[in-house]
């Protein structure tokens, strides 16, 4: 694997596809490319792209399906482009596994950003924090910060980078109330204050891959406000 | 009777059948085939070995108690003798304790029996297998009544006779019951049961249903009982009756017509002249039927006479007995006729008190006729009422089986599911109704105004259809509008006036009317023609029900589908506005760039890309603003004369990625036409992009002159347009899957095209893309001014 950071563009507008090109190529990215949908599962095999950006509308596949299949893959970042703005959509694809969704029209500023702050979270830090962190263990769930890993029970639970990084902000300040745009901010990065489906969506996927039904819940949702994870 | 129970090996045949007979008391046992009526007759007569319960007749178990004295039967099957006479059956089993009883007494007796049940025309001496199913009935009552016994069984003993035997053998019944005698009958025929019975005992599947007095129940309630299942229709009772009636038309002895009897008189009293008369109730006349052999002269007589002249055949009609006329030169009321008879005799032919009309013999020589001759009369008469009385039935069933024929065919045409409207399925039915009726004038109207209008006490009708005489239609509705609605008067026939009836109904909260006018007064109408009336008034109003369901749910279906087709729109519509947007957005901000340098290579394809996506952006705002001004009715033609040529070059020229794509043939000569050059030309140019897009180069464009038409055809040589989407393209939204646009192209080219006076279609059946548009050669410039769309 190169140094260089690669992504995986799937879209089928030729204009577009060159506009994300230049802008990412003249930066320093490598870049590939699936215009219409099919060969994305072979490009992430071969290529093992660090990125993926995801239209939904694709003449040959469905964008959600895709966004499921690379989710399956691994823990890659995901972010769908996509002319469909309605919320229904945009908590679809989270669910599916994407990191993140932005709506066309956007400005290259925009995409660029958001790239840097999927990747900085899916990416080991460029150099090793100066104090471990000591590991934490919430009921039956274990968060090795060091090794940015997590177990349930003794087993290892596989979770994305984005995952990871919400639990870990929430493990941090367990025992306090996080707000939805504390916990954008930290995760996801700055501009994302109004997103807080992102923190719903989130939750869920991790509630999903930590609570066990009868177990106490690990995450409280406090309404109107935000989520907290329980001190213990 | 207590909580009887048979079982026929594991199936149990019937079960908790429970009932007390009282003497004096009629009880009709009811139940369609197979309910277990004749098992529960054969347990009360101790011949149903594998029942339980206790089965008492007089108080005693019934296999003890049944006695041939004391419980009269007569079964579905009559267990007569087939090759012994009429007499000798009906003392079948009774000779012991009469050994003495020597034929010509028990021939007497028979006939005493038999005239009892007023059936002195079956010849006792006859063997039973030559008597028709009614007279071997006779035979089987006459014996189950010989004893005199208290408690009666009867296993469907009317199922073989005709309504008035059956009547009489019930009236005969019913007089039996009078006496103190139970009588227990059993019969799947509810009309006639109903109206005789006490009580009612209906069962179903083995088991009793219901034990009610027929007072207050219909026939229906009846027949619903018996077949579990609901009785909707009026249609559903009258193939009911009908069935019964042809059961029994079936089970009867095959129609002799009038003249056969008259000829078979002749024949059996070897008189030779003979005539029949009919009455007219109406007309209070006599009219001859039928005659043999009869001089000219004195047939002119016959014809046709008042009941009230002065005459032999009157005078029997009249006093409802036999007249002997000696000599008819001195008495009778005829003018004598030369060489013709010199006496006759007159016998009135009737039945059950009702006179049907009079049976005449002449004689060439004065005097009385000899007495079994008279007699012999007598029996034919008798045997012609009868005859007169089935061509009755058969006249009436005839006239049933009309009104049903009328009725399907209605219900018929009502039911096409192709005709959405059922009132325009009015028109076609309303002569037929008319000619069933043998109306003046039917007409149907309705009133418009809708549910509010119902608590109204009038109406304002407004004809549907109407068939017959105009002016008695009108008159109809006039009728109709000043009838008072109140609940009670808005169903069944109303009369409006002494010929004219009206059947109010109510369809989906809209008051309708059926009304129909005769040349007669309607008292005179027959039975049917009412019950006709009333069926074709429900039949309209089940197919009103019916369409107008249908047409709100064909509403609601199209709504959902437009529904579908405007989302699906708006999600393309924003992906097809976001895209080109997104690459102007992106490459401009690409351009803003800070951080990076853009080399003049990249800076030219930005902008390049940028004018691109914005001319795609123009034109499908330029989509949109026309699909809006065709939905809003405002899209303006502004239309001069062009060249036909130079509009399809302009479009090819536009549209073809590569000249050698396009071949284009027009036919020379082709003249200007008017038309909006601009328009045209756009509607060539979608119509090429697509075939670019959707079909596969090469493209030919031909053009010709056919008729009054110019004719394009634009064939590709891709699959073509499936034959099933054929019409769907031209739809606003409609696109075809997984392609880009807006799907409004098509549409707003067919709306271009019609403007035009033109046409645009998918050629059906081509294996090629092939879209052919027509334009009108002479369309006049009268319409110069601003032709909308």
């Amino acid at each position: 694997m190169s140094d260089q950071t690669s992504v995986l563009l799937v879209e089928d507008d030729r204009n577009i596809v060159d506009l994300v090109q230049s802008n990412l190529l003249i930066r320093g990215y490598r870049v590939y490319v699936s215009r219409d949908g099919r060969d994305v599962m072979e490009l992430v095999d071969d290529m093992q792209p660090d990125l993926a950006l995801v239209d939904l509308m694709l003449p040959a596949a469905d964008g959600f399906e895709v966004c499921r299949k690379i989710r399956e893959k691994g823990s890659m970042g995901i972010i769908v482009l996509s002319a469909r703005g309605a919320e229904t959509d945009k908590v679809r694809a989270l669910n599916l596994g994407a990191d993140d969704y932005l709506t066309k029209p956007f400005g290259v500023d925009e995409l660029l950003a958001r790239i840097n702050a999927t990747l900085r979270r899916s990416r080991p830090p460029e150099s090793a924090p100066d104090a471990s962190e000591p590991p934490l263990q919430i009921g039956s769930v274990r968060i090795d910060f060091d090794a940015k890993s997590v177990t349930r029970a003794g087993e290892r639970v596989k979770l994305t980078p984005t995952e990871y990084a919400l639990l870990a902000e929430l493990a941090r300040g367990r025992g306090k109330v996080l707000s939805h745009s504390v916990l954008l901010h930290k995760v996801w990065g700055v501009g994302y204050a109004t997103n807080t489906e992102y923190v719903r969506v989130y939750v869920g996927r991790l509630r999903a891959k930590l609570e066990e039904p009868g177990d106490p819940p690990l995450i409280v949702t406090e309404p109107r406000t935000g989520y907290r994870m329980l001190a213990d | 009777m207590r909580d009887l129970r048979v079982a026929r090996g594991a199936r149990i045949a019937v079960e908790n059948i429970s009932f007390q007979l009282s003497p004096g008391e009629f009880v009709g046992l009811l139940g369609e085939n197979g309910a277990g009526k004749s098992t529960v007759l054969e347990a009360i007569c101790g011949l149903q070995s594998n029942s339980s319960g206790s089965s008492l007749s007089f108080g005693r178990p019934s296999a003890a108690a049944f006695d041939a004295r004391r419980i009269g039967v007569v079964w579905q099957h009559l267990g007569l003798c087939d090759n012994l006479t009429a007499a000798q059956n009906v003392f079948l089993g009774r000779e012991a304790g009469r050994p003495l009883l020597e034929r010509r007494r028990m021939r007497r007796a028979t006939l005493d029996a038999l005239a009892h049940l007023n059936a002195a025309e079956i010849d006792p001496n006859r063997v039973v297998s030559e008597l028709s199913g009614g007279q071997r009935q006779i035979i089987a009552i006459a014996r189950a009544l010989l004893s005199d016994p208290p408690l009666i069984l009867l296993d469907e003993p009317t199922s073989a006779l005709s309504p008035r035997e059956t009547e009489y053998v019930l009236g005969l019944l019913r007089g039996l019951c009078e006496q103190g005698r139970a009588v227990l009958l059993v019969t799947h025929q509810v009309d006639e049961i109903m109206r005789t019975a006490d009580r009612l005992i209906v069962m179903r599947q083995g088991r009793m249903v219901a034990v009610s007095s027929p007072v207050g129940l219909q026939p229906g309630d009846v027949l619903e009982l018996m077949s579990g299942v609901a009785v909707e229709s009026v249609a559903r009772q009258n193939l009911s009756q009908l069935s019964s009636l042809l059961e029994q038309m079936a089970a009867s002895k095959p129609f002799a017509s009038l003249p056969a009897i008259v000829s078979g008189y002749a024949a059996a009293a070897d008189q030779r002249q003979l005539s029949v008369h009919l009455k007219d109730d109406q007309k209070g006349v006599l009219t001859l039927a039928a005659s043999v052999s009869l001089p000219r002269g004195l047939r002119s007589q016959l014809g046709a006479f008042p009941l009230a002249r002065d005459n032999a055949i009157a005078e029997a009609a009249r006093t409802g007995h036999p007249q002997v006329v000696e000599d008819l030169s001195s008495a009778g009321g005829f003018d004598p006729v030369a060489g013709g008879p010199m006496s006759m005799w007159a016998v009135p032919i009737q039945g059950n008190g009702h006179l049907f009309g009079v049976l005449s013999g002449f004689a060439d020589v004065p005097g009385r006729p000899r007495d079994d001759q008279l007699q012999l009369a007598g029996l034919y008469a008798g045997l012609a009422a009868s005859a007169i009385e089935r061509d009755d039935i058969l006249r009436r069933y005839q006239r049933r089986n009309h009104a049903l024929e009328i009725l399907r065919e209605l219900r018929d045409v009502l039911a096409d599911p192709d005709d959405l409207d059922v009132q325009q399925g009015f028109p076609r039915v309303l002569p037929t109704l008319l000619d069933g009726l043998s109306a003046r004038a039917v007409v149907i109207a309705g009133d418009d105004r809708g549910a509010e209008q119902l608590s109204a006490e009038s109406s304002r009708f407004e004809v549907k259809a109407e068939a017959g005489d105009p002016d008695a239609a009108e008159e109809l509705v006039l009728a109709a509008e000043s009838h008072e609605w109140t609940p009670a008067r808005s169903r069944g026939i109303i009369p409006a006036d002494e010929d004219s009836l009206l059947v109010p109904f109510v369809a989906r909260d809209r008051r309708y009317v059926l009304a129909a006018r005769w040349d007669q007064p309607t008292e005179s109408l027959e039975p049917e023609t009412l019950e006709l009336l009333e069926g074709a008034a429900w039949s309209l109003r089940l197919a009103l029900e019916r369409t107008l369901a249908e047409a709100s749910r064909a509403e609601s279906a199209a709504a959902t589908r437009t529904a579908d087709l405007q989302r699906e729109f708006i999600y393309r519509l924003s992906h097809e506005l976001r895209t080109p947007l997104t690459a102007i957005r992106g490459y401009a901000s690409s351009l803003r760039s800070t951080d990076v340098e853009w080399d003049r290579g990249s800076q030219e394809r930005f902008l390049g890309a940028i004018a691109a996506e914005a001319s795609r952006m123009q034109r499908l705002v330029g989509d949109l603003l026309d699909i809006a001004a065709i939905e809003s009715g405002g899209m303006t033609i502004r239309p001069d004369w062009c060249e036909v040529e130079a509009v399809v070059s302009a479009a090819v020229a536009v549209s073809s990625p590569d000249p050698g794509d396009t071949s284009v043939e027009v036919e020379p000569g082709i003249p200007t036409i008017w038309a909006d050059h601009d328009r045209i030309e756009q509607v060539l140019v979608n119509l090429l992009d697509n075939a670019f897009k959707h079909g596969r180069a090469p493209i030919s464009v031909r053009v010709r002159v056919a008729g009054e038409s110019v004719v394009f055809d634009v064939i590709d040589s891709g699959s073509g347009i499936p034959a099933d989407r054929s019409d769907d393209v031209f739809e606003p939204y409609v696109r075809r899957p997984a392609s880009p646009g807006a799907g409004l192209g098509l549409a707003i080219c067919r709306n271009i095209v019609l403007a035009h006076g033109g046409t645009l279609s998918a050629v059906a059946g081509a294996r090629t893309g092939h879209v052919r548009l027509t334009l009108p050669l002479s369309a006049a410039p009268s319409t110069e001014g601003e032709p909308h769309v």
